[in-house]
């Protein structure tokens, strides 16, 4: 195992190899940071070059287009509110009141190093796991996954904040919306109404343009300041400030990283919901968290981004042990080295085990290259908070229009994603959460999947089977510890009141 | 009549020149049209997977046989199984030749089916050729007694397949086996031949049905064991092929299910196109597919290629869109709901008429009666679904036991 770990190694640190890793960075880095236009794009459009190249150059130019992609995701979440990707919604909770307050390089700097730090644990966890990784995998059947789920929709309470009841009215909401399109058990068309548009449902990323960058548009507009309308301070302090926050809150970056790889390893479920349920976990466990998340607490974009990367990690782990990919974008590009000769299976953990360890190193060396690339330009970042609206509003609404229809070249999506800013605008302007409609929208079809195939199996004694139930257990400390850790910080007060 | 000389020559001068510009035109069609032109092909999926890669081959490859050396660019286009695509095609794209698409093999069928969002018509849409048949197999573990088809078909045990979901290959072919009365239970929702391979290794599923290509490397890896075979023959299968199986009826939609096969990978260009041109594409679409380059990526890939003729295409649609209605609804009924027909007296009614109960097998079943779609009859009569009583003899178009009835019809 070890002289493959080397190898791996050797393997990328040749100087083309590093070149065509450089490429794909800054690539992935400007290319990936447009909202919208994610990374399966920018690696569509590499593949033919990765057919001329040697293996571990392959993985050099394609992996690190994917393993970065979610570091430089962030900057439109933070700096306009405006998700860069799926996997950097949550960013926009706390990442968007601090760019507001005048903190975005901040916020910027503690993102970048907190994806690094995430990155590195996800690559961790998955060489850890090589050994266990087929019996860990076989361990998971349709109705493991189905609680797994259930207690991503137990985050719901976490995500709603003080207002519980519109939580869940918007999480039911999310849940209609997923229902919208074809039924993949039964073929049956749901609420469609004969539009070709409505077949394939409604898209995550029109749907997420919509419901936060729309609303803020609205309001800069009302409020006639830029993004932020306080003073920026030292701007390179910020920055300092922001790597030391990602260093100061180290155990809820391994928290949340763990908490990534679990997400990652649920095919189907990863990219858009890993940054949610790292969310709703840190605010549920962080001291003062309930009174300080949403306005602008830099654990909350710490937590987020330290998830969101080492997901990645996680990700890999059903792709390179039995060939499901992890995502779309994994389906992607292993459909691509193939053709360099990678088959993902068995193959990886035996005979191509170095091939593996390159990934490995990669999802390493590229995420701190990345980082440290996206830290150099904070500073210019951060700038742009303090455009006039004039300027701002039709940028980002240029953004927001290409975002919506790049993910699938649809005019539709335009329209929905301005559908959906009508509605986010309202919540907004009524203190409904809508976090838990997102995540409506993501866990529904997943849930009622994994459910409808759990029951065709073994029927309602699905449910005892003892995956399922330890699962189960998870989910009631996750809704259990916050309600009893907020008694007791209750108790205490009143003790220290009398 | 003096009067009228000038300008019936002047007219006659202006259709010399128009015929002149004609023919002119067709011999630019012929060579140079493509000179500085770029060509769109549209991919009816999103990048990743198999008709992707087809088209951005043939994208990198078609454009060095078409004179004038077009640009080429890919323009993925998914929704709704191809249909989005397809409409496309149909009624938006270019009719000039400078517009071709790879759509999805199930065109002509999902034509044929009436299927929602359809608006092209596949006759009217000019066929290239297709890169690559396929075929498809129906697969079980290794961990089960069952070995090959007769076993199959006498199985007393129950065998599970595990399937995508209505409309996929995978759900198609058991529910075919199904319909032939094989013992077999259709478990939906697994999604991706890998993910079947898994079940089956977990234990959770029997069997799956997937395409030959994709199924190789888990046949090799997890030892899993081919039953038949639909499709273009293959030498490596040592089993039978679907034709030589199965009750008429299940025949006949065997090669419902088998004609799309043959043109695995469709291209498409657009109704309107000049023929000269329409030859040049096609032309330039076979050369391509024998380029040396060509078949060397393609075999990295481990994809097959294969060209077939545009003519061999159209007549598989045709095949497909002219087969009969009974073969139709037959193939419709294995892809959605299984309807049962039986007569028997009333034995129990429930929540005012909304649950009947009889005898069905030997065992006393439900079946749930809608006020809106459950057409309800006495003596000829439409009544509403409270005028049923016990006693009465009816039969029952319903969806299984415990299901929606169709239409119960009382006397």
């Amino acid at each position: 195992m070890i002289d493959a770990a080397i190898a791996g190694l050797i393997g990328i640190l040749q100087w083309k190899a590093l070149l065509l890793m450089m490429v794909g960075i800054v690539i992935s880095s400007t290319l990936v940071a447009m909202p919208g236009i994610g990374s399966k794009t920018a690696i569509a459009l590499l593949l033919p070059i990765a057919f001329t190249l040697n293996q571990f150059e392959a993985i050099c130019l394609i992996m690190s287009v994917w393993a970065v992609s979610n570091t430089a995701n962030s900057i439109t979440s933070i700096l306009f509110s405006v998700p860069g990707g799926g996997g950097s919604q949550a960013t926009i909770m706390d990442g968007y009141p601090m760019a507001k307050k005048g903190e975005a390089a901040r916020a910027l700097a503690a993102s970048f190093t907190s994806s690094a730090i995430g990155g590195i644990i996800g690559a961790i966890v998955l060489l850890v796991a090589i050994p266990i990784l087929r019996p860990l995998v076989l361990l998971l059947g349709p109705p493991e996954f189905f609680m797994l789920v259930m207690v991503g929709i137990a985050m719901v309470g976490a995500l709603s904040g003080k207002a519980p009841v519109k939580g869940i009215i918007a999480g039911g909401l999310g849940l209609i919306i997923s229902m919208v399109g074809v039924h993949i058990i039964t073929g049956l068309h749901r609420f469609t109404f004969d539009q070709i548009f409505l077949i394939d449902g409604f898209k995550l990323i029109p749907v997420t343009i919509g419901l936060f960058a729309i609303p803020e548009l609205i309001y800069m507009g009302v409020k006639g300041t830029g993004i932020s309308d306080l003073p920026l301070g030292d701007l390179s302090k910020g920055r300092k400030q922001g790597i030391q926050d990602a260093f100061t809150h180290r155990w809820l970056i391994l928290r949340s990283s763990l908490i990534g790889v679990w997400v990652g390893i649920i095919p189907g479920l990863g990219s858009a919901v890993a940054d949610w349920f790292a969310y709703g976990s840190a605010k549920q466990t962080c001291p003062g968290a309930r009174e300080t998340f949403g306005k602008g607490d830099v654990r909350g974009v710490i937590a987020v981004d330290a998830a969101t990367n080492a997901k990645e990690g996680g990700s890999l782990i059903p792709t390179l042990a039995f060939g499901i990919p992890g995502s779309s974008t994994l389906a992607l590009i292993f459909g691509g080295l193939i053709i360099v000769g990678i088959t993902p299976g068995r193959d990886m953990l035996t005979k191509d085990l170095h091939l593996t360890f390159s990934m490995i190193w990669l999802l390493i060396i590229g995420t701190i290259i990345t980082s440290i690339l996206c830290l150099t330009f904070t500073r210019q970042l951060a700038m742009a908070t303090k455009l006039r609206p004039t300027l701002m509003i039709p940028v980002i609404l240029v953004m927001a229009v290409i975002g919506s229809f790049a993910a699938s070249s649809r005019f539709e999506d335009v329209l929905i994603m301005f559908a959906f800013g009508t509605i986010g605008y309202f919540m907004r302007a009524g203190g409904w959460p809508r976090p838990p409609l997102l995540l409506g929208l993501v866990l529904g079809p997943i849930a009622e999947r994994h459910m409808w195939t759990s029951v065709q199996l073994h029927g309602v004694d699905f449910l005892w089977r003892p995956g399922v139930l330890i699962i189960f257990a998870l989910l009631v400390v996750c809704v259990a510890y916050p309600m009893f850790q907020d008694r007791n910080s209750k108790l205490r007060a009143q003790e220290t009141e009398s | 009549m003096k009067k009228f000389t000038g300008p019936l020559a002047l007219g006659s001068l202006l259709a010399g020149v128009a015929a002149w510009g004609i023919a002119d035109t067709q011999a630019v069609n012929a060579q140079g049209f493509y000179k500085g032109k770029t060509i769109k092909m549209v991919v009816r999926s999103a990048p990743g997977g198999g008709y992707d890669f087809y088209g951005r081959l043939l994208a990198r490859h078609m454009a060095k046989y078409i004179p004038g050396n077009p640009n080429m660019i890919v323009i993925n286009m998914p929704g709704a199984g191809g249909i989005v695509a397809a409409n496309y095609m149909a009624s938006r794209a270019k009719k000039n030749g400078t517009e071709i698409a790879i759509l999805t093999r199930e065109l002509a069928l999902a034509q044929r089916t009436k299927e929602i969002g359809v608006r092209y018509d596949l006759e009217k849409l000019s066929a290239l050729g297709s890169a690559a048949s396929s075929t498809f197999l129906v697969v079980l573990g290794k961990n089960q007694p069952i070995r090959t088809y007769q076993q199959l078909k006498d199985s007393k045990k129950t065998v599970l397949f595990g399937a995508t979901g209505p409309g996929s290959g995978s759900y198609q072919y058991p529910s075919l086996l199904k319909k032939d009365g094989f013992n077999v239970k259709i478990i939906t929702g697994i999604i991706g031949g890998s993910a079947r391979f898994l079940a089956i290794e977990r234990g959770d599923t029997h069997g799956t049905a997937n395409s030959y290509e994709s199924t190789r490397k888990a046949i090799k890896e997890l030892g899993l064991i081919p039953i038949f075979y639909n499709g273009a023959p293959h030498k490596a299968l040592p089993v039978p092929h679907m034709s030589t199986l199965l009750s008429k009826e299940g025949k006949q939609l065997a090669a419902l299910l088998g004609a799309p096969l043959a043109a695995g990978r469709p291209f498409y260009t657009t109704s309107g196109v000049p023929a000269d041109r329409l030859k040049l594409l096609r032309d330039a679409f076979k050369a391509a597919l024998h380029d040396k380059e060509l078949l060397k990526e393609a075999k990295r890939a481990k994809r097959n290629v294969a060209w077939t003729a545009a003519g061999v295409m159209e007549k598989v649609n045709q095949e497909i869109l002219g087969a009969s209605d009974a073969v139709i609804s037959a193939y419709k009924s294995g892809a959605k709901k299984v309807y049962v027909k039986h007569t028997a007296p009333v034995t129990k009614i429930k929540k005012k008429g909304k649950r009947i109960y009889f005898t069905y097998k030997g065992k006393e079943i439900k079946v749930k009666v809608s006020g809106k779609r459950t057409k309800v009859q006495v003596n000829g009569k439409k009544v509403k679904r409270k005028a049923i009583k016990i006693g009465m003899t009816c039969k029952f178009k319903f969806a299984g036991p415990g299901g929606e009835a169709k239409y119960i019809k009382c006397k």
